[in-house]
């Protein structure tokens, strides 16, 4: 018996990490296969598009541009799927979070910059998390389903945003296209990338360390038992909820003082998915998570390239991500049915 | 007789695992043979080759004289019928369609209904349930449930039926009743296999046992020689073969928890508890008995904090607890030995350190300023892996690889280690083998000797029997009967007689009659 369960073990040790990889893999098999049959060369694509991730200095800094965002949002993700909540929200939370961020910049535009950035931030938090717990609540209090919740949510804010972006004091009404105003505090790239390995450090650091992160951990591994054990649950995943929502804004908070200094229409548009396939790629390790994002951030930042160099079109990089996706989601169907049995 | 079915040297593995190995066994035709042995000691692997659910890795079967290779559709062909541990059975379907489900008579394109009924409702008369076929399995009880098993293989033409723990969920009255059926079926020369543990009902009804232990068959008994204490010799291996016993029934102290007039609605809003009241005092065992189902796991919840009351009162020692919540009920001293390891006993994917700290993550002696002591933690559950003499364990590795003895070990462990003042033991020793049960029974005693308060729940009358200082009796969320600490000392009273009150027989009314 015992044997058998060590053998058990270590499949489960060897394909932890394998099973994300292999997805990966199988990914880049696939869009190569893409490539290669409408006629382009996968191999040259594939170089140029590691040269144009990691070749150059500008490059590896765009890289790690396009990763950080994808890292929080995986963490959004990650630590709401191990309360059983399956977070999709993050667009709505991103789009929420930058709002009120330029909600801040119009109500309170007399603030210097130290007082106003710092204001800036907390409203975004307050604001994703605010929208990620809706579902939540009504999910772990009422048994509606999060998804379709998430889903409309979603709808409504996306909507909400590119009505404010063209209607109302936060829009910039002498562009053509719909934004807004320019968001005057900002956030410099070194400084940038410093915070977020700060809070990477400490993400890591709680979840396996501290009294919360150990709570949070076995509602993840046994909701029934974390109960009867006397945590409370409830209480737990509605402030985990809340953090989902907290990553989403600090995601988009980063985009928008860090990068772009005002809100586009779509500027969050698919990053959700990204931070889920991240999250699904690491499985539970933040280390694999942060490895995921970078390579989505490099299939991002390489993307430009790519079409400079091959005639290979950039949109393969979507195609890439579509099937890291796919594959990535596939090796958790099977490591949930295998549990299941 | 003739051999109806010959297995001949079947050894089947799982991974390195070998779950059966050169395994012969027989089957003659009339016959009840009772396959008996420890958990996981290959009786339900045997029988599932035999039901064609595996395929052997080497071996051979004969049925009446012919090797066959088969699954499970040809060996219901072939008149093998198996009943589950747990009935295949869908509750919002009628009797007759669960009977006839993928195998219905057909009229055409259509079901024939008619002719369906019919046939299942002289099956039903033959076995005595006065049942129309149209009624939904799901009102049916247990017993009932199993007989429509029974019944469903016999539709399907088996002439060999294998029972796979069938007792386990039913009262003495009900198990006589299936002993009746399986005689009958005896005697019209269709073949039973008995899968049980419990051997004082092999001893009664099989004609022949085998008794397996890893994987083997260590010896198959004939009629005459059919004796219970050999049979559990042959079992565990061992000469010492006696569970323990509470011998110091009776001498307990104050009282420590009070239940008082305790209503309890599941959440589809039926009664699970009416209007309960008892006490348990310290050093006390107070067993619940009854049949599953009859509301002891919705009193357990109700105790612990799982699942809130709609009436009535709980008290531990001086202090009301109704309204606290499961963490504040824990740490006023309440323990919980789980009724289930897998879902609220352990995280079986958690280590052994994770397990036996979680609900105390906060206390000073395993955290400080919201950062955990790994040390300290580490410390803990190595003191208990020697006290409580737990095999297996590896400080990073998941728990789920431990047998189930370590785990309820680990349980226990936690739960000791707490000091309960209320100790609930729900289902303490179940699927456990008997070095396991006595280690458990001796703890139980031990927390008795300290003057911890104990609530004993179990499916097991033996084990209730054995270790209760006084007893209740649960039958459809109430208490049907009470046997006190006098009448365990004076032997005086019998497991018949607690199998009446498991029916729903009150005390008074027995007397009366």
């Amino acid at each position: 018996m015992r044997e058998h369960a060590m053998k058990l073990m270590n499949r489960d040790v060897l394909m932890k990490p394998l099973n994300p990889l292999a997805a990966i893999a199988t990914a880049f098999l696939a869009a190569g296969l893409v490539v290669w049959i409408t006629g382009g060369e996968p191999i040259e694509a594939y170089i140029a598009l590691i040269q144009g991730a990691f070749g150059s200095e500008s490059g590896l800094m765009n890289t790690i541009r396009y990763t950080l965002p994808i890292v929080m949002l995986g963490f959004s993700f990650s630590i709401c799927d191990r309360c059983g909540y399956f977070n999709i929200g993050q667009e709505g939370q991103m789009y929420a979070a930058a709002l009120m961020i330029a909600g801040v910049q119009v109500w309170f535009s007399d603030l210097p910059a130290v007082a106003m950035l710092p204001l800036m931030i907390l409203s975004a938090i307050a604001a994703g998390g605010i929208i990620c717990l809706v579902p939540a609540i009504l999910k772990f209090l009422f048994g509606v389903n999060e998804i379709i919740i998430a889903m409309l949510v979603n709808y409504i804010i996306v909507l909400l945003t590119n009505y404010l972006l063209m209607y109302s004091s936060i829009a910039d009404t002498d562009k053509t296209s719909p934004m807004s105003i320019t968001i005057l505090p900002s956030i410099s790239r070194p400084v940038l990338i410093i915070l977020a390995l700060m809070i990477i450090t400490a993400y890591a650091l709680c979840l396996r360390s501290s009294a919360p992160g150990y709570r949070l951990r076995m509602v993840g591994f046994n909701p029934h038992f974390a109960k009867a054990s006397g945590i409370d649950t409830i209480k737990l995943i509605l402030i985990v909820s809340f953090l989902g929502g907290a990553f989403s804004a600090l995601s988009a908070s980063g985009e928008i003082l860090g990068e772009y200094h005002r809100i586009y229409t779509g500027f969050a548009a698919n990053l959700g998915f990204y931070g889920m396939t991240a999250a699904l790629i690491g499985s539970q390790s933040t280390l694999g998570l942060v490895l995921g994002a970078l390579i989505l951030g490099a299939l991002q930042s390489g993307s430009v390239s790519l079409s400079v160099m091959t005639d290979v079109p950039s949109e393969l990089v979507l195609v890439v991500q579509g099937f890291v996706m796919l594959f990535a989601t596939i090796s958790i169907l099977q490591r949930w049915t295998r549990q299941s049995v | 007789m003739n051999n109806s079915i010959e297995m001949k040297s079947i050894t089947k593995r799982f991974g390195s695992l070998t779950a059966n190995n050169k395994i012969d066994f027989q089957l003659r035709a009339g016959e009840t043979h009772a396959l008996v042995g420890e958990n996981g000691a290959g009786k339900t692997t045997l029988m599932r080759i035999l039901y064609g659910q595996y395929a052997p890795d080497e071996g051979t079967i004969r049925i009446d004289g012919r090797e066959e290779r088969y699954n499970v559709a040809k060996a219901l062909k072939l008149g093998i019928g198996m009943v589950h541990q747990n009935f295949m059975q869908i509750s919002k379907m009628s009797i007759a369609d669960n009977i006839i489900l993928g195998h219905a008579p057909k009229k055409g394109f259509f079901i024939d209904y008619k002719s369906a009924k019919k046939e299942v409702s002289v099956l039903l008369d033959r076995f005595g349930m006065k049942v129309s076929p149209d009624k939904l399995i799901g009102s049916l009880c247990v017993g009932e449930r199993q007989k429509i098993e029974i019944i469903k293989a016999l539709y399907l033409g088996a002439k060999v039926l294998i029972l796979d723990e069938p007792t386990a969920v039913l009262t003495p009255q009900e198990t006589q009743e299936l002993f009746q059926i399986i005689e009958e079926l005896n005697s019209e020369g269709k073949s039973v296999v008995f899968i049980s543990h419990k051997l004082r009902e092999v001893v009664r009804i099989a004609h022949r046992v085998t008794v397996m232990r890893k994987g083997e068959i260590v010896r198959c008994f004939d009629k005459n020689e059919i004796q219970e204490t050999e049979i559990a010799r042959a079992m565990i291996g061992k000469q010492e073969v006696s569970l323990i016993q509470n011998k110091n029934r009776g001498n307990t102290g104050e009282t420590i928890f009070i239940a008082k007039n305790l209503w309890v609605f599941s959440d589809e809003g039926a009664v699970k508890v009416r209007d309960i009241s008892f006490d348990v005092k310290a050093g006390e065992i107070l067993g619940i008995g009854g049949v599953e189902g009859n509301g002891q796991s919705e009193l357990i919840n109700s105790i612990i904090g799982m699942t809130g009351i709609s009436g009535g009162n709980l008290r531990l020692v001086e202090a009301d607890f109704a309204d606290k919540t499961i963490e504040e009920r824990r740490n006023l001293g309440i323990g919980y030995i789980s009724e289930d390891r897998m879902t609220t006993g352990l995280a079986l994917n958690a280590n052994m350190d994770e397990n036996v700290i979680c609900g105390r993550e906060n206390s000073p002696q395993f955290s400080r300023s919201g950062f955990l002591k790994r040390k300290e933690i580490a410390d803990h559950s190595q003191k208990l892996t020697k006290e409580f003499d737990i095999r297996g364990i590896h400080a990073e590795k998941p728990v789920k690889q431990l047998s189930g003895g370590n785990m309820q070990k680990i349980i226990l462990a936690r739960e000791i280690s707490r000091k309960p003042k209320l100790l609930i033991a729900a289902q303490p020793t179940r699927g456990l083998d008997i070095g396991a049960i006595n280690f458990v029974r001796e703890q139980l005693l031990e927390q008795k000797a300290k003057g911890t308060a104990i609530l004993l729940v179990s499916a097991d009358l033996e084990e209730l029997m054995s270790l209760s200082d006084r007893m209740i009796i649960l039958y459809e969320g109430e208490i049907s009967g009470e046997i006190l600490s006098e009448e365990f000392i004076e032997n005086s009273v019998t497991e018949e007689e607690i199998g009446l009150m498991m029916g729903g027989a009150s005390r008074s009314k027995r007397q009366v009659s």
